[in-house]
């Protein structure tokens, strides 16, 4: 079914890979009218015009059954090694849409476009093989009678299945693999299938696409420390800024897809309304344009949407804090201690760790870190409200410097300490060891590993609502980075 | 009843859905799009039916149909003015919870048929919400037919002359409410299709094509069904002045059917235990309690 342009706001979406992913990218599905769903639903395809390999036996299974009903449209977004997916679709050419070809065709650079021949050649076809004995989906998982007592005595039959890769509830490339005991999670694994490919074109792109401005300035500073220069202290603010304009759009974001797990129309609304000012700041893809290495932000023109957003997240705050929230996250989930947690996660439960304590250039604008002693869901939830709010207050007060090239960070490298670069990105620090190699530099984002086994701990023991929810309130990358 | 009420009867119930589906996209989004409304339609139309590779094919295929028929029935016990009373009879509002009965096993058939782990437990669910929120439907409904001394729907609005059973007894209406609104899964009480939680519409995850259509149908005719009977037998029905009694009925309808929908909005989905122990201890006891009241009510006031 072809339809055109403006009725698809009507049509339930699947989202390839997943809805934050193109958010973080700077094309906000919402803005568009496309609602994410799953893949049963959807009668619209939105997948970036390669697809990372273990996302093509999925993404192949969903487009059999639409039984070539649905429509493919293909954008420029965030892959990092992947095939092209007209070819992942085993479709002619001519069947996807290249629905943003003229907005983006400045962004010719970044990878093709479906259906276009030139990248059929491309790598990833080892990915076919490997995981196609995920199955990724429950619908192929039969219900096996084993007849164990469950913890109440019941002899109850359990339910095995898989959810993901492609959820629409959880980032695309997460696979839970559940095992449900009547509706009671008894056992769970979080399984992180991405991994970004090869630098193409000797540019190195962000290993996790859920943090591109991130990851771009931590290869940028990277750069630069072997290089043995400091960038100006107008570049280090208006980086800063990107940063934590970044982490605002991520946590929201994020909070938006919270909202819709929860079926909470007022939750999305009131995030939504914080998120979309940021869009028109958040630019993924500027960095690497630039000459200077300085972020496309404009102190002048982010004046007016930096207010707006900030006038909005006290709302988000508010309602998160709020009762009707508690009722449905308040010891939700809880972690005894946080066990090689870092990042948001690590501050609910009451660690102070946060990378952004030891640097000058965020000791100079009063950084203050947000914590939380529950480590439940709403604690999980209310850290990111407060880092949003603290973010956009950063990146206010950043541009303002960067405008009048506030001499505070003279000669202070900033994101750099003694064992290399590390920037504290939405999901905790991402870091580059010295010697950095411009073309193979030694990426760690630690903690991700034990976020993905913490996250399937806290959901053992939950009804299914809420299992579903602790493992979102973890906020898990589906890329894993480093070794 | 006439030859002409069957007619009737279904043109209410399309037209009716037609409205209520214009108003969800209202409460979504905040503003009217018929056109698309239309388009999806037709979507559902052409595309073919399918089912999924594993399934039970009498329990699935008949399930949307049993939905649509509940949810007619249940619809045609609603009496919408003194010209047009539905089906009238006098067991009326015991019928119109019988038909709300039949949602249930409508709901398991497809959650079970699928057989789809998720589907299941949306199935499961409904089934223990609503043995626990039947007895509250019944039960109220025991209470709000006593001042009429009828379970005559039509006889239940005439009661209502002067005054509407809401301020009477507003604690009948505050156990309906969540109760019909269960019945009818809408947000925040719809745990058997809970979009993202249990894949994209829960028990009824699997349907394409007119199957799909048939199931969207009827979840609004249910909807506009346990509207009309709150706006019948707790706010006065076609009672009111200056408009037409039609108008009354279906302004009061419409304006249940806002607030059902704007409340769905304004909270997070509700959770199952929640619900249950809710239904146990606070629906059931309170029912029991809401027809012992509306005896004395009936006794003091209405003899």
């Amino acid at each position: 079914v072809v339809l055109t342009r403006s009725s698809r706001a009507t049509l339930p979406a699947l989202l390839v890979p997943d809805e934050l992913s193109w958010t973080l990218w700077g094309q906000d599905p919402a803005l568009g009218g496309l609602a994410p769903a799953s893949a049963e639903e959807a009668r619209v395809l939105l997948a970036p015009a390669r697809v990372p390999s273990p996302l093509v036996a999925a993404l192949r299974e969903e487009w059999q059954r639409a039984g070539g009903g649905a429509r493919v449209e293909a954008r420029d977004a965030p892959v990092a090694g992947g095939v092209a997916l007209a070819e992942a679709l085993e479709i002619g050419g001519g069947h996807a849409h290249g629905g943003g070809h003229d907005e983006h065709a400045g962004h010719g650079g970044h990878g093709g476009h479906a259906g276009h021949d030139e990248h059929a050649g491309h790598g990833g076809h080892g990915g076919h093989d490997e995981h196609a004995g995920h199955g990724g989906h429950d619908h192929h998982a039969m219900m096996a009678i084993v007849g164990e007592p469950s913890a109440d005595g019941l002899v109850m039959e359990p339910i095995a299945f898989t959810l993901g890769p492609l959820s629409g509830v959880l980032p695309g490339g997460l696979a839970v693999d559940v095992e449900l005991d009547g509706d009671v999670v008894s056992a769970c694994t979080v399984r992180a299938l991405l991994r970004a490919g090869p630098a193409e074109h000797g540019q190195l792109a962000p290993p996790d696409p859920l943090a591109p401005v991130t990851w771009t300035t931590a290869l940028r500073v990277a750069e630069e420390l072997e290089r043995g220069d400091v960038a100006e202290p107008a570049v280090q603010w208006l980086r800063l800024a990107a940063v934590e304009v970044e982490r605002a759009v991520s946590h929201l974001a994020w909070l938006r897809s919270l909202g819709r797990l929860l079926g909470w129309g007022e939750l999305v609304r009131v995030a939504q309304e914080a998120l979309g000012p940021l869009l028109a700041l958040h630019r993924p893809r500027a960095p690497r344009d630039s000459q200077d290495g300085a972020p496309s932000l404009s102190p002048h023109t982010a004046d007016a949407p930096l207010a707006e957003a900030r006038r909005a997240a006290e709302r988000v705050v508010r309602l998160v804090a709020g009762r009707r929230f508690a009722g449905r996250t308040l010891d939700r989930g809880r972690l005894a201690g946080h066990p090689g947690l870092v990042g948001p996660n690590a501050r609910a439960a009451g660690d102070v760790e946060d990378r952004r304590r030891a640097d000058a250039l965020y000791a100079a604008l009063g950084f203050a870190a947000a914590e939380h002693g529950d480590g439940d869901v709403r604690a999980r939830a209310l850290v990111r409200v407060f880092e949003v709010r603290e973010a956009l207050r950063l990146a206010a007060e950043a541009l303002a410097r960067a405008d009048v090239a506030a001499p505070d960070a003279q000669g202070v490298p900033a994101f750099a300490d003694q064992d290399g670069v590390a920037v504290e990105g939405p999901r905790g620090p991402v870091r580059i060891r010295r010697p950095a190699n411009a073309h193979h530099p030694d990426l760690e984002a630690p903690g991700s590993a034990a976020a993905l086994e913490a996250a399937g701990r806290a959901a053992v023991g939950q009804e299914w609502a809420s299992a579903l929810v602790t493992l979102a309130s973890f906020d898990l990358s589906p890329w894993r980075v480093g070794t | 009843v006439s030859d002409a009420t069957p007619f009737a009867l279904l043109l209410l119930a399309v037209s009716g859905a037609f409205v209520v589906a214009l108003l969800e996209q209202l409460a979504a989004g905040g503003r009217l799009a018929p056109g698309a409304l239309a388009r999806t339609v037709l979507v559902r139309v052409r595309e073919p039916i399918s089912h999924p590779q594993v399934y039970d094919a009498w329990l699935f295929h008949l399930a949307p149909t049993l939905l649509l028929v509940a949810a007619v029935a249940a619809l045609a016990m609603v009496p919408w003015a003194p010209g047009f009373r539905g089906i009238d009879v006098e067991s009326g509002v015991i019928l119109f919870a019988a038909a709300l009965a039949y949602v249930t096993p409508a709901v398991f058939m497809a959650g079970w048929g699928a057989g789809r782990p998720l589907a299941v437990v949306g199935a499961f669910r409904f089934v223990a919400l609503m043995l626990g929120y039947a007895m509250p439907i019944a039960m109220v409904t025991t209470a709000v037919a006593a001042p009429a001394e009828s379970l005559r729907p039509t006889a239940i609005v005439e009661v209502q002359h002067a005054v509407p059973m809401a301020l009477v007894q507003p604690y009948s209406l505050a156990l309906w409410l969540p109760a019909v609104m269960a019945v009818a899964f809408l947000p925040p009480f719809d745990i058997a299709t809970a979009r993202g939680e249990l894949g994209g519409r829960g028990a009824f995850d699997r349907y394409t094509g007119i199957e799909a259509g048939i199931v969207e149908l009827a979840r609004r005719i249910l909807l506009l069904a346990v509207a009309g009977m709150t706006a019948a037998l707790f706010l006065g029905g076609w009672h009111g002045p200056l408009l037409p009694d039609a108008a009354w009925m279906a302004v009061k309808t419409l304006a249940v059917v806002w607030l059902m929908l704007w409340a769905g909005r304004r909270f997070p989905r509700a959770e199952i235990d929640r619900l249950l122990a809710f239904a146990w201890k606070v629906a059931v006891p309170g029912a029991i309690g809401a027809i012992v009241l509306a005896g004395l009510t009936t006794l003091l006031f209405y003899r």
